[in-house]
């Protein structure tokens, strides 16, 4: 079944009808929400797109997540007579990716104006890291509960994107809604942390930049 | 070949007792040598003596006892065995830690429970039994950050308790950045 869908995935990408008879670079940022947690992500996406092949849909694209940082409370106590038992601290969790794959693009739509809706399937690989810290932390005299680590997770994504090319003032811009799949790397340990990895739904504004006009 | 088959077997005890033993520690970033401090049962108890880190062995539970005096005032003893836990410190000289803790006589474990949230300021008498059989003893602080009651399955009842603890023995000796998080059955305990 996984060779099956690796099969056609491979056959879209490279003989899908192209959505742009000529290469470009397409860059774009926007916001993205996080999917897969409870307590969700919120982040400033930076998408880059190459289009390699004039009669062929298949691109390159790399995506690089700055995350905002998540707010959330944490309790630490401490055993010392001198000082209170309990404080509430607040925790500062802050996402960051990068991941870089490759992809086929599908057209869907044309317009009279020749402006274009496309259907982009991607695969590739992403490293995500998710660094903590707790404002005001007596390191020394308290200690949290239950407290969250920093983590990196490394493996393999898939990506769907809906992609609407259109002109304006002879620019050549798009507006992209990707949706990116949590990697597949494992929990690594038993430990519970209060985050795990993101499936960023991004929303994204661009330009495509043709460096070759037919 | 009969030689390297020897060998491999005899690394197959080895490997176990070292995966079992580093199970459910998880290491805290800010100090070195401790396992984080947590409230999920995962059965480790880590400080420092003197400076140096050590740990509860394995996955055993804590000693939860109450011992009787004779008097009204009975004595409840929390103990677990000690194992250093650095390289350098191997043959350090502790063999298990116990906080006595006085209680009426007629103390349950309704009453236990009770203790969830408690922290005893400086007034527990914890004794350090070392490598020699010798058993030194101080004052303790002892917190009970949290004491659950799990009721879910009625074959296995257990009690989930964590919490800070630190003392002085004499001049020579101070324990500091405890943390403990058990999991004790019900059906070990004589309260």
């Amino acid at each position: 079944m996984k060779l099956l869908v690796t099969g056609i995935f491979i056959l879209l990408i490279f003989f899908a009808p192209s959505i742009n008879a000529q290469p470009f670079f397409a860059v774009s940022a926007g916001i993205s929400k996080d999917l897969n947690n409870k307590k969700t992500f919120y982040a400033a996406p930076v998408t880059f797109r190459w289009k390699l092949f004039k009669h062929s849909g298949f691109f390159i694209e790399a995506t690089n997540e700055i995350g905002f940082n998540r707010l959330t409370h944490a309790d630490a106590y401490t055993a010392n007579a001198q000082l209170p038992e309990h404080v509430v601290l607040t925790e500062k969790v802050r996402p960051s990716a990068f991941s870089m794959g490759i992809g086929g693009a599908i057209r869907l739509y044309t317009n009279k104006k020749n402006n274009q809706l496309t259907l982009n399937l991607s695969l590739g690989i992403c490293d995500e890291y998710f660094a903590i810290s707790y404002r005001n932390y007596d390191k020394v005299n308290y200690e949290v509960l239950n407290p969250d680590v920093a983590k990196d997770f490394s493996g393999v994504y898939a990506a769907i994107a809906g992609v609407y090319n259109f002109h304006k003032r002879k620019q050549d811009m798009f507006i992209m809604l990707r949706l990116q799949s949590p990697s597949s790397a494992g929990p690594g340990d038993r430990y519970v942390l209060s985050y795990d990895q993101t499936a960023p739904v991004q929303l994204t504004f661009g330009y495509n930049l043709f460096y070759k006009k037919l | 070949m009969k030689y390297f088959n020897r060998l491999h077997l005899s690394f197959i005890p080895l490997f176990f007792l070292t995966t079992c033993h580093s199970w459910n520690f998880y290491a805290d970033p800010d100090d070195k040598g401790l396992s984080r401090f947590t409230s999920r049962g995962y059965n480790i108890a880590t400080s420092y003596i003197n400076g140096s880190p050590f740990r509860n062995i394995g996955l055993y539970y804590p000693l939860l006892q109450k011992d009787s005096t004779g008097n009204s005032i009975d004595t409840l003893k929390f103990t677990w065995p000690l194992y250093p836990n650095d390289l350098p410190n191997r043959s350090a000289a502790y063999d298990n830690i116990s906080f006595l803790l006085p209680v009426p006589a007629t103390f349950t474990k309704n009453d236990f429970l009770t203790f969830n949230g408690h922290r005893f300021a400086n007034s527990i008498p914890v004794i350090l039994r070392e490598s020699s059989s010798k058993s030194i003893s101080g004052i303790a602080s002892l917190y009970f950050v949290s004491i659950s009651e799990n009721l879910a399955s009625p074959d296995y009842r257990y009690l989930k308790l964590s919490g800070l603890f630190d003392g002085k023995i004499g001049d020579s000796v101070l324990i500091t950045k405890g943390r403990f998080d058990f999991e004790v059955g019900e059906n070990g305990l004589n309260f």
